[in-house]
């Protein structure tokens, strides 16, 4: 169904080619990093809590099947209807159902991966559904017919000059203003308006738990709770892996998520849905898509501990300076080039390439996904499965053969310091992606192997 | 088969090793003064704190309050502040709070470690007055603030009524080049008293 995207390193070309926009998109990140810095150093058992929050993933995932029976039963003996989808599509029909036997026109949709996971928003639009995004990050690319490129900061491409330019043609604010007080405060009044005529909300579920039944969302905004407040209708779309045991364990993870996400200590609203409310209708969408076949693999299974903090993004070097988008998903980044490519393999065949391995995003994450093991480990899941570039194969099947016989290295090696300084275009080519933006060192006089035997191999080391 | 059948049997299908839960009864973070760490927490997320003591006339100190003097629409499900005639038992459809300048109402307990207040709507015929008012007021009682989430979790009870929030400060969004803007969605500011009783 899906057209092949073109490989991160080719997107990310199109992302760096404005260099100030590429400098400016890495310092705007990493200033969320270092936020989330000051908050975790302020925790002295941090790293038992993420600890901790692995285990009760881990704990979770060992007996889903479990937990998942419980959570259906509690939040139905609570009123609430539990639906389960297999995939995307089932699950946007399984909405659309719900919406169409409530005869919905107009439905508000508080920040959810999931429903951009399954395209929800064009399959309702298809049936003559109106669904506004009220994130103020998401309502800003819905209304630039774009996906998000980051899962907490959905905008975080786009330049206060671009929101301003596109609230003017849309919200008919000041042409030029660009004052991102000015601009929050017009979409706040354009998307109260949208509030006030929903007739049903939906929003994503950040924790459901076993144990009684609820669900807890989580945001910023106050978005999510404008829109499930005011119509009867409230729709919570949640992947399998939201699940934990106990209620306890909220306070395990409500210190974890804002603090790693956005360097807050808590989200501004972290709300409690146990059961629909007086006169309302809860329903609460299960989606698999892939789920259960991830955990079924047990080099990549604790992927499914993410909890969508978005930490990895904000430290990852490369997802810093090539851009959400030039990963081609709806979740990018570290945790991205995990999930994408084990759910499927060709179409993201690039992306557990788009990795210096330097390991920051394993240290930063809250609930201990070994991300850049697995992106390492990828690597080789995407050769096996033969959907490794060409390019990368030969490049890999002659560096072998050479590094694999030491008179032939020798042999190179000789011809390529004695070529480089004659002639820099051997090796710094158009074929030689390394020495694209850089030039390359000045080539050494001797091998290090002569030098070892001139210099040490009388004396001890 | 049913999705639910076909899901139930896929996480069935592998036996998977059954991972420990881990004790959560550990040390967590405490404060020498958990109300100076809760004061501090609720002004870095963006709100206000007013202390008042036994002697202090509740509803004269909000009096006080400039939001409160300039709103046109206000009302109250606080027993420590209630306001003639400003319940929300009269209004049926949430919809007619659309208005609603200030809204005052009581919290259970507040978390020194995060400002966060937790609030249900036991008392709170419209949930939706803690979210779409302009200007949101909150009490919390002094003996009533815990040092963490662990303790706050402890103490509340989650599924009774049907509907529990935490609120950290006002609404706010930094969506935009990640320059901070309160007042999102809900309430452009939050006023916490902290009654000393």
């Amino acid at each position: 169904m899906n057209q092949t995207p073109q490989p991160h390193a080719v997107k990310s070309q199109a992302f760096v080619e404005n260099s100030d926009k590429a400098h400016w998109h890495d310092e705007a990140l990493w200033f969320i990093r270092e936020k989330r810095d000051k908050q975790v150093h302020g925790i002295p058992e941090w790293e038992r809590l993420r600890e901790t929050a692995s285990q009760i993933k881990g704990h979770t995932l060992s007996k889903l099947d479990t937990y998942l029976i419980a959570f259906e039963e509690k939040a139905t003996a609570l009123g609430a209807h539990v639906h389960w989808a297999k995939d995307g599509r089932e699950h946007n029909q399984i909405v659309y159902d719900i919406l169409r036997k409530h005869q919905v026109q107009r439905v508000v949709k508080s920040k959810s991966m999931l429903t951009e996971e399954c395209h929800l928003n064009p399959f309702l639009e298809k049936h003559g559904i109106e669904v506004v995004d009220t994130d103020l990050g998401e309502r800003i690319v819905q209304l630039r017919q774009e996906t998000p490129s980051h899962i907490v900061l959905p905008a975080i491409h786009i330049k206060k000059e671009e929101v301003g330019a596109l609230f003017h043609e849309h919200l008919g604010t000041e042409i030029g203003a660009t004052d991102p007080k000015y601009l929050t405060e017009a979409a706040r009044h354009h998307l109260r308006e949208k509030f006030m005529d929903a007739d049903a909300g939906i929003t994503g579920v950040n924790f459901a738990i076993a144990e009684t039944g609820g669900i807890v969302v989580c945001t910023n905004e106050g978005n999510a709770d404008l829109g499930v407040s005011l119509p009867k209708l409230h729709i919570a779309c949640m992947g399998l892996e939201k699940l934990i045991p106990h209620v306890k364990d909220l306070s395990v993870f409500t210190r974890l998520l804002a603090r790693s996400a956005t360097g807050q200590p808590i989200t501004t609203y972290t709300s409690h849905f146990h059961g629909p409310r007086d006169g309302g209708e809860l329903h609460i969408v299960l989606l698999d898509n892939g789920r259960t076949a991830l955990r079924q693999n047990e080099t990549y299974s604790e992927a499914l501990n993410c909890i969508r903090c978005g930490a990895c993004m904000n430290t990852c070097p490369v997802y810093r300076r090539s851009g959400g988008h030039s990963y081609s998903a709806t979740v990018p980044g570290p945790i991205g080039s995990v999930l994408n490519p084990m759910q499927d393999a060709a179409t993201y065949q690039s992306l557990p390439f788009a990795c210096s391995l330097c390991g920051s995003c394993t240290d930063v994450c809250p609930v201990k996904i070994p991300l850049h093991h697995q992106l390492l480990t990828l690597r080789n899941h995407i050769r096996l499965k033969g959907h490794l570039a060409w390019s990368k194969k030969i490049a890999m099947a002659l560096t072998a053969r050479v590094l694999g016989r030491p008179l032939l290295f020798r042999f190179f090696g000789a011809i390529a310091r004695r070529g480089m300084s004659v002639w820099p275009g051997l090796l710094n080519n158009r074929f030689n992606t390394w020495g694209k933006q850089r030039d390359l060192p000045e080539p050494p006089a001797a091998s290090f192997a002569s030098w070892y035997k001139k210099n040490r191999k009388d004396k001890k080391v | 088969m049913s999705s639910r059948d076909d899901i139930l049997a896929q996480l069935r299908y592998k036996s998977v090793i059954e991972m420990p839960y881990p004790d959560l009864n550990q040390s967590w973070i405490k404060f020498a003064d958990p109300i100076e760490t809760f004061i501090a927490s609720v002004t870095a997320v963006g709100g206000e704190v007013v202390q008042v003591d036994r002697e202090t006339n509740l509803t004269e100190a909000i009096d006080l309050l400039p939001v409160y003097r300039t709103a046109k629409m206000v009302a109250s499900c606080s027993t420590h502040a209630p306001i003639e005639g400003g319940g929300l038992d009269d209004i049926s459809d949430p919809h007619d709070l659309e208005n609603l300048d200030v809204f005052i109402a009581d919290g259970v307990l507040g978390v020194a470690e995060n400002g966060a207040i937790w609030l249900t709507d036991e008392k709170l015929p419209h949930r939706v007055a803690l979210f779409i008012t302009q200007h949101l007021i909150l009490t919390v009682r002094r003996q009533n603030i815990v040092h963490n989430m662990h303790e706050a979790y402890q103490q509340i009870n989650v599924t009774k009524p049907g509907f529990g929030v935490f609120i950290s400060g006002p609404s706010k969004t930094a969506d935009i080049e990640q320059s901070l803007v309160i007042g999102a969605h809900g309430a452009r500011s939050l006023t916490v008293f902290i009654l000393d009783w």
